[in-house]
């Protein structure tokens, strides 16, 4: 993939699902073992899939980091700064959602994942002052290898956030997303039509979102 | 709350986002018409124009061909990246394309009059930087919805490519045509509005 093609408006297509695109694959070489090399190609045809709209693909991406990430920042976060590893969790899975098109599929997704990653830990040591952090620029491997472990509650409570919003997003929010019924269900049951209710969910998530990532 | 409850509220995007090639090719086009007429206007184009048609389209090349170089890099670093010595490849041979053009223009002048430090100082040095940034703030615009990570080094390729940029119509007015003036203070100008650009980049890059 010469990267003289990379030139302005010659950019390979990121939206179309390109599982057979050829990228460069990470080898021994970077530091990478097979399983990692997997992982990363997993991570991308999920990725790819959830840019599509395959909503499953994206859950399960997005849980699949945040496991891996758990574990990576267990071993880097120390005793005082541990109870905020969830919450760091969430701002990074938030940023990746927010950005889930910045990524270039004609790239490894694992780097892509760790870069953001970074980003966010050192906006919060930059927020906390909490300056005994060090997070390398290149330790993707490490992060990859990292067990996953599963998870933990983070301070706060969806119900209470949910709360906080207007009646409709949270009656919209509870009816299609927590309780699981489907659009129309939901909307015979809290009397909104089906745009409604869609155009509500939308409001109500980004709200939610918001709310997240401003924790201090 | 827990974060699989998150999880569960985050919806697959089903748009496709905006392509980061075509936005900087758009915006970069746009910038090079606001430099363009920031020349005619306030710099003024060079009366012996129809003279020099050839040199002009030469220098104006160079101010092309160092923003297609860069460009590469600044694609790359405009979205979350850890690894980015690919994409300098390109940017590395055009640096070296100068240094053996200066290099060549001294050793067949047999003196250093070619890169025109006769003439006082090196204006493109002055005038490229104001040229170039109205360019910058529309790259910098672009390449902030795409979640730089190396937030410097962004801003220093979006600098030199808008630099690269402005050269294009800047090649209109500067009356110094030998190649290793080219080739040494068109490039120090480019080098500068880097350096702007690596300066502000930490500030005007960060995204929430």
């Amino acid at each position: 993939m010469s990267s003289g093609l990379l030139l302005a408006g010659v950019e390979p297509a990121c939206h179309v699902a390109q599982r057979g695109a050829p990228i460069r694959r990470r080898t021994a070489r970077d530091g990478f073992t097979p399983a990692m090399t997997n992982v990363d190609a997993e991570w991308r045809e999920l990725l790819l899939a959830g840019r599509t709209g395959d909503a499953a693909a994206y859950r399960r991406l997005l849980k699949e980091v945040a496991a891996r990430l758990r574990a990576f920042l267990m071993r880097r976060l120390d005793s005082a700064q541990r109870g905020d590893l969830e919450d760091i969790v969430q701002e990074i899975l938030i940023a990746i959602h927010r950005h889930a098109d910045s990524y270039d599929a004609s790239k490894p997704v694992s780097p892509w994942v760790y870069a953001i990653a970074r980003y966010k830990l050192i906006d919060y040591v930059r927020r906390t002052r909490r300056m005994r952090l060090s997070v390398p620029l290149d330790a993707v491997a490490e992060f990859l290898a990292a067990e996953t472990i599963e998870d933990a509650p983070a301070r706060g409570d969806l119900a209470s956030l949910l709360s906080t919003l207007p009646p409709k997003q949270q009656a919209a929010i509870r009816g299609v997303k927590i309780e699981e019924r489907s659009v129309r269900e939901t909307a015979a049951a809290t009397g909104m039509s089906e745009s409604a209710v869609k155009v509500s969910i939308h409001r109500g998530v980004k709200r939610l979102i918001d709310l997240v990532g401003k924790r201090p | 709350m827990k974060t699989d409850d998150l999880i569960a509220i985050l919806d697959a995007p089903t748009e496709p986002g905006p392509r980061l090639g075509a936005r900087f090719a758009v915006l970069g086009a746009l910038g090079m018409v606001i430099a363009l007429a920031a020349v005619a206007l306030v710099y003024g184009v060079r009366g012996d124009l129809s003279d020099a048609v050839i040199v002009t389209l030469l220098k104006s090349g160079f101010g092309a061909g160092a923003a297609f170089a860069v460009a590469p890099l600044a694609l790359t670093l405009a979205r979350p990246n850890t690894r980015v010595k690919a994409a300098a490849r390109a940017t590395l041979v055009f640096l070296g394309g100068c240094a053996c053009v200066a290099v060549a223009d001294a050793v067949l002048r047999g003196s250093f009059f070619g890169f025109g430090l006769w003439g006082g100082f090196p204006e493109c040095l002055k005038r490229v930087p104001p040229l170039a940034a109205p360019i910058a703030a529309l790259l910098f615009m672009a390449a902030r919805r795409f979640a730089p990570t190396r937030l410097t080094l962004a801003g220093a390729a979006i600098g030199a490519m808008a630099a690269g940029l402005a050269i294009v119509p800047y090649a209109l007015f500067c009356p110094m045509d030998y190649p290793a003036y080219v080739a040494t203070w068109y490039l120090a100008s480019i080098l500068v509005c880097a350096a702007f650009g690596a300066a502000i980049g930490p500030f005007v890059l960060r995204w929430r």
